[in-house]
């Protein structure tokens, strides 16, 4: 069964990014930035129209973008775990893992990384 | 908000700088994301299973998104800051022009007491400054006007900063605007357009837009001329962008552009590149925009048809039927309400060609034509079937009917073809009531004195084909003198008594002399009554197949052909019909033109559903005692043809029957007699047949007059 060169450390502090991107992208959403605000910074109708407008329109995409991030982050951090414990990272434990299928196969030694179907192209 | 003159510049430098940091600390974080979430997916390349192919896929859709936040977010915040210090200057500007107006002011005001002061010396021969009042008086005149000039100076210069203030922060706008369209900038993405790129295409709709306002009617003739023409050569180069129509739609209405271009008409190529350029907005617009912009195009044509011009022909280019649906929705319900504020004759005719595109989108898009129609508002249905086929323009719609039947079988078709019985129910309201409406004299598509062309009678053949299994039902249910039914439903009736076999469909309750003109009326030429006729042979085959049905007892059988033949007579008997009528309307004619000639009168033409021209006849042999008697030939062509009709009804079920009885192991004097009743000739089928046939056909037919 093929083992990546990935450091279990690094998909910890890729779960870390993640979850600051999370945090930060949320400051960006149409909560935040309201009318108001905008209103008082624009100093004009229509910029402040623009403004409020232009992130009233990405908060949907923001929203799921943050759900789905933060989703990620936590399955990495729980796949950082499982790799730290095993042996060696598969493609297919670390696959498992990305898309929350099961992260308890991460090591390799897992039920579900089954032969041949892990094969180098 | 607004600024006030000559106070301070209204908006904070700071706010918009931390905007700006906030969108660029998240666009940053996301680039950092990407780097991370590239690198894990470096580690899958090269590797094979559904697993790590599903989280490549994700990891690329993920990727893909952050890189599309993180771009936009970034020229939202460098545009944010930009702007942060653009108005940072402008409003030191304006602050240093507010103090220099200030202490010009205090110089005015001092220069004014100094004068005054001067005056009072002047008026004082005990003032030692008497002798040089006059000077003290000059110059502090001039100190004052000097001090005025530097008054207005300030004020110009707060102004030019409020002025630049205001350009910079609506350039900064429709940068920020363009970049809020989500589906366009997605668009753009999907087709490998950087946002710089899509930037240009914006500011290029903008341009576009610009054009169409400087060529309105605020602009001298002359130069409006120019500016329409240099227009049109800017809608023909600007292609099929997304973005750029996005942009254009965004500031344009369909007014402003009527008012620059549809006062005369507009080459074909301009109005092919304005239909393309719509379409291709579409694809970057919400189905609630796109209603929206459909009814716009109808509602802001003039109200008044002698100012319509050929605005009309150009909404109706662009209102294309491969637009998607929800454009012709709102096109659709906007004409349902002009026409119910107006239907004189000519509002109809200056809307003819919209009309007709509107129809034709909404036909290409059978459950918008379904649900436009036949909404579940039994009132709103009326009152929309009412305006589509009983409010016709003098001489018809210009393509014959074509468009207006379309959008009826197409809606039809959408609500025949589901098991959906609430949706079967409203359409066949909509058929129930379109009966009536399409043949209402004068004003009905049906009911005026033009010929609909062919395919308006294929399209209305094809509408009636799923209840067809009511029409001889239609005809028994008013031979016995009960009143005509308003609009409404019949249900799933039984086909025949007895027989436990149901409708399919809901059936509607058709008035039988509606029906029966409606069939004339589409049925008068040859093309035309092939279609009736092919729609009769299809329902007669899947009848004798019911009639044929495993297990099916003979009497039960029996009972399912006669149910068939009377429907099958009712419209055969209408097809013919056409002859009779077209008989009578010349009797009639010739007799009212026989009329007026009599009392010195002459008249050119008269009206006959097949166009026939009496003056073409030459009036002289129209006078009594020669007036001819077109009903008695019509009567007999069509008594002539009932056997032929008869046995090509009829004669398949005595077939069908025979054949099944025989498999069944009859004997052939067994299965003679067992489909003695389904014999075409027999007196039975005469009957069933006859008795539909000749009230359909108008026949008159006399007491015991069997063919």
């Amino acid at each position: 069964m093929p083992r990546l060169d990935l450091d279990p450390s690094e998909l910890a502090a890729l779960a870390a990014r993640l979850r600051d991107t999370t945090s930060l992208l949320g400051g960006a959403t149409a909560e935040h930035v309201g009318a108001r605000s905008a209103t008082s910074a624009a100093g004009d109708p229509v910029l402040a129209d623009a403004i409020t407008t232009l992130f009233n329109t990405w908060t949907p995409t923001h929203r799921t973008l943050v759900a789905t991030l933060e989703s990620l982050a936590g399955r990495m951090a729980q796949a950082a775990a499982t790799f730290e414990a095993a042996e060696s990272v598969t493609a297919q434990g670390l696959a498992r893992a990305i898309t929350g299928s099961d992260t308890e196969t991460a090591g390799g030694s897992g039920r579900s990384a089954g032969p041949g179907t892990d094969a180098v192209r | 908000m607004q600024d006030v003159e000559f106070l301070a510049l209204t908006g904070s430098p700071g706010e918009l700088s931390d905007l700006s940091a906030t969108a660029a600390r998240a666009a940053g974080a996301l680039t950092e994301t990407r780097t991370g979430l590239a690198r894990v997916e470096r580690d899958l390349e090269g590797h094979v299973s559904g697993a790590v192919d599903t989280a490549r896929q994700l990891l690329a859709d993920l990727r893909a998104e952050v890189d599309l936040c993180a771009e936009v977010l970034g020229r939202a915040s460098r545009a944010l800051a930009g702007r942060s210090g653009s108005l940072a200057g402008e409003q030191q500007d304006a602050h240093r022009a507010i103090l220099a107006r200030d202490e010009a002011l205090v110089r005015v005001d001092r220069a004014a007491d100094d004068e005054a002061t001067a005056l009072r010396i002047a008026a004082d021969p005990f003032d030692p400054r008497q002798p040089d009042w006059a000077s003290l008086s000059w110059l502090a005149r001039m100190r004052g006007g000097e001090a005025r000039a530097d008054v207005m100076a300030a004020e110009s210069r707060w102004r030019q900063a409020r002025d630049a203030k205001q350009a910079g922060s609506r350039q900064t706008a429709s940068h920020l605007t363009g970049l809020a369209h989500v589906r366009a900038v997605r668009l753009a993405s999907a087709a490998g357009t950087g946002l710089t790129a899509y930037t240009g295409s914006w500011q290029s709709g903008l341009d576009l837009a610009g054009l169409v306002l400087g060529a309105g009617p605020d602009m001298p003739s002359e130069t409006r001329a120019a500016a329409r023409d240099e227009l049109l050569a800017a809608i023909r180069a600007a292609g099929s962008d997304p973005v750029l129509w996005t942009a254009f739609w965004e500031t344009t209405t369909p007014a402003e552009l009527y008012t620059a271009i549809g006062v005369t008409s507009v080459d074909d190529d301009v109005t092919v590149a304005l239909t393309d350029g719509l379409a291709a907005w579409a694809r970057s617009a919400t189905p609630s925009e796109q209603e929206a912009l459909g009814r716009a195009l109808v509602e802001e044509l003039p109200a008044s048809y002698v100012e319509i011009g050929d605005r009309a022909e150009l909404a109706a280019a662009l209102l294309a039927p491969s637009l998607p649906s929800a454009v012709h929705v709102g096109a659709a319900d906007a004409l349902v309400g002009r026409r119910q504020q107006q239907s004189d004759d000519a509002d109809l005719v200056a809307t003819g060609s919209l009309t007709v595109a509107i129809a034709d989108g909404l036909a290409a898009h059978p459950p918008a034509a379904l649900e436009h129609l036949a909404p579940s508002d039994e009132e709103v249905s009326l009152a929309r079937t009412h305006a589509w086929f009983g409010t016709t323009p003098p001489d018809g719609w210009p393509d014959g009917g074509t468009a207006v039947t379309g959008l009826l079988a197409a809606a039809v078709g959408a609500g025949t073809g589901t098991d959906d019985v609430c949706r079967q129910r409203r359409t066949a309201l909509l058929a129930s009531a379109a009966t009536k409406e399409l043949v209402t004299p004068g004003n009905g598509l049906l009911g005026g004195p033009y010929p609909v062309s062919d395919a308006a009678s294929r399209n209305v053949a094809d509408a009636y084909a799923p209840y067809l299994v009511s029409a001889g039902d239609a005809v028994q249910w008013q031979q016995h003198g009960r009143p005509r039914p308003e609009p409404g439903l019949l249900g799933t009736p039984q086909l025949a008594e007895g027989t436990g076999e149901y409708a399919e469909i809901v059936q509607p309750h058709l008035d039988a002399f509606a029906f029966r003109d409606v069939i004339a009326a589409t049925s008068g030429t040859e093309a035309s009554s092939g279609y009736w006729l092919q729609r009769v042979d299809t329902y007669l085959d899947d009848a004798v197949t019911g009639v044929t049905a495993e297990g099916r007892s003979s009497g039960d059988a029996e009972a399912l052909a006669e149910g068939a033949t009377r429907d099958a007579a009712a419209v055969l008997g209408a097809v013919e019909s056409e002859s009779i009528m077209v008989a009578r309307a010349e009797d009639d004619a010739t007799a009212a033109t026989a009329a007026w000639f009599s009392s010195g009168l002459s008249v050119a033409a008269t009206r006959s559903p097949a166009g026939t021209s009496l003056a073409a006849t030459g009036v002289g042999a129209l006078l009594p005692p020669f007036l001819p008697d077109g009903v008695g030939p019509a009567r007999e062509e069509v008594l002539t043809t009932e056997p032929g009709l008869r046995e090509r009804t009829t004669g398949r079920f005595q077939q069908a029957v025979g054949d099944m009885l025989a498999a069944q192991g009859y004997s052939a004097e067994e299965v003679e007699r067992a489909t003695e009743r389904l014999d075409p000739h027999s007196d039975n089928m005469k009957d069933v047949f006859g008795s539909t046939f000749a009230v359909n056909a108008d026949l008159r037919r006399e007491l015991g007059e069997l063919t």
